[in-house]
């Protein structure tokens, strides 16, 4: 029998992760339920945060104040995945990092409600500043993917 | 600074494919820090202390540092594990400098590990950089990240893709003159413009490998640095900076965290023109298109010129700023290793010990790393002869 000159030996780990959220995000998670997105507002600096954060990490201050946003944002840039990437969803897909309201920060979300039919059109159709809003889905659990997709304002 | 610390010894392996890797992590540390002592002319028992540069998550273990024992172990010195992400080995070699400089220690080992060996599916792990509830579960890898800074790049500056595609071709064609380099077929901007779309803008052949290699270099307080080394390089200046773990925290204009950072780095160094002062550099391009982002963050030119230092050649073969003169990290990525190797072909270029790809007569150089979510750490540090 042949020896071979080397040898590689696989194995693996599966793990299970559990997050306290702490009570800013817990209500911002409940808030969606609603279909609202909130965000907390630095007594010192005025920035709006959302998602929500506990504290300015500017100011080093308690964010205690909250604000209703109407849950439109803008696309401040974005990215459309062509490679299927394992765990990751069915290219093509839009990832956006989207400013909500006034904010002093973006979040990361789906652009959808776009015509997918012909893949490599699909940038052109983004612009930066496009004006895009939250379509919800029907059952709401507290998570961000209570929001299906942010889809360009008509 | 009173006390300074110096490069004086540099180890390296020849980069492969993770897939094709048929040596041992032990094998490859042994190679590098072997070629790293034999350089220096030192032993292993000169060493003060070692410095493991590592990252978590890739091995299934955060204790990536245990394939490199007789570091701390035979010794009975201090082994000290630095991780900062990719940033990792530009942060460890930090500490090294800051060791010798506040006279602790006179010889310091910088060890870059390779990263993404064991893991049979690397965007896995990858894609566990992003915050697990409010980023990850939306398909958001180390790639994604970095389309996110080159499309808005794109819009705000009407970049043509092209110009993505001509900086590949432009570390692709130098690592073909490195020998010690991964990708080495040098194609042309026609052929990366031709590769698939991974994540827009950014194809293929704009996105680094997983390699496989490893690195170390030696570090000497002023004393031992001039006993042992006809051309040691100096360390002038170097820090480090940080950002938001958040994906949607950063604004994605420019790398503006690297620019406060260069601002003081330059200012510590005593560098008024990057551009006209500084003679070779190495910019952390996982993204051949961060490439052009860094030129202008680090000062070599405006925001928004950087295609033209480009496209005059400024920092190709034979320019003023060579830069990425090894074929970058776009060619060669083996994790932390890649964030040590920024300095270690610097310092190469400096002691004119960079075979095939070396630059005529250089005398300050300028080494960038960057890692962990998003760009969320950069260091950055001025070398000298
Ligand atoms: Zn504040």
């Amino acid at each position: 029998m042949e020896t071979p000159s080397f040898m590689s030996k696989q194995y693996n780990m599966h793990l299970d992760f559990s997050l306290a959220l702490g009570a800013s995000f817990t209500k911002w998670m409940q808030a969606l339920k609603e279909k609202k997105i909130l965000g907390n507002t630095c007594p010192k600096c005025k920035r709006v945060f959302v998602p929500a954060k506990p504290f300015c990490e500017i100011c080093f201050e308690e964010l205690k104040d909250w604000v209703e946003t109407d849950g439109t944002g803008v696309v401040e840039s974005f990215t459309v995945t062509y490679q299927k990437f394992r765990n990751c969803p069915e290219p093509p897909y839009v990832v956006g990092i989207i400013r909500i309201g006034n904010a002093g920060t973006c979040m990361t979300h789906w652009i959808g409600g776009l015509d997918y039919k012909h893949p490599d059109e699909i940038p052109e159709k983004i612009k930066i500043g496009m004006k895009v809003e939250p379509v919800w889905k029907e059952e709401r659990v507290g998570d961000p993917l209570d929001i299906l997709y942010f889809k360009p304002v008509a | 600074m009173e006390k300074k610390a110096a490069i004086i010894g540099v180890g390296m392996t020849k980069f492969t494919s993770c897939r094709r890797e048929t040596r041992s992590r032990a094998e490859l540390a042994f190679a590098a820090v072997k070629d790293a002592l034999t350089s220096a002319k030192l032993e292993l028992k000169d060493i003060d202390a070692s410095v493991y540069t590592s990252v978590d998550g890739f091995e299934a273990t955060v204790r990536p540092a245990r394939t490199l024992e007789a570091l701390g172990q035979v010794l009975n010195i201090p082994l000290i594990d630095v991780n900062t992400g990719g940033s990792a080995g530009g942060s460890g070699i930090k500490e090294a400098v800051h060791l010798i400089e506040a006279g602790i220690y006179d010889i310091v080992l910088v060890y870059g590990s390779p990263t993404f060996n064991s893991v049979v599916d690397n965007q896995q792990v990858l894609n566990t950089a992003s915050p697990p509830i409010f980023e990850k579960p939306f398909g958001i890898g180390a790639v994604h990240m970095g389309a996110f800074y080159l499309t808005r790049y794109m819009r705000d500056y009407d970049l043509p893709e092209e110009s993505w595609a001509d900086v590949a071709a432009k570390n692709h064609r130098a690592a073909a003159r490195n020998p010690y380099a991964h990708l080495r077929k040098g194609p042309t901007s026609a052929e990366i413009l031709a590769s698939p779309m991974i994540a827009s803008p950014i194809r293929l052949l704009e996105c680094c490998p997983t390699s496989s290699g490893a690195v170390a270099m030696i570090f000497a307080s002023e004393k031992r640095a001039k006993e042992l080394c006809d051309t040691p390089v100096w360390v002038r200046a170097m820090s480090s900076i940080t950002d938001t773990f958040l994906s949607g925290f950063k604004s994605y204009q420019g790398f503006d965290k690297l620019k406060i950072l260069a601002q003081k780095v330059m200012k510590a160094a005593g560098i008024k023109n990057p551009l006209k002062e500084i003679d070779v550099a190495e910019l952390f391009n996982p993204f051949a298109g961060f490439e052009l982002l860094e030129y202008e963050a680090v000062g070599f030119c405006k925001e928004g010129e950087a295609r033209r230092l480009l496209d005059d050649g400024v920092t190709d073969v034979g320019g003023k700023l060579p830069v990425n003169m090894s074929g970058g990290v776009v060619c060669t990525n083996s994790g932390i290793s890649a964030s040590v190797i920024r300095h270690a072909e610097v310092a190469l270029q400096l002691m004119g010990k960079a075979e095939g790809r070396q630059v005529k007569s250089p005398s300050v150089g300028l080494a960038h790393s960057w890692g962990g979510n998003d760009g969320q750490f950069h260091t950055l540090a001025v070398l000298t002869l």
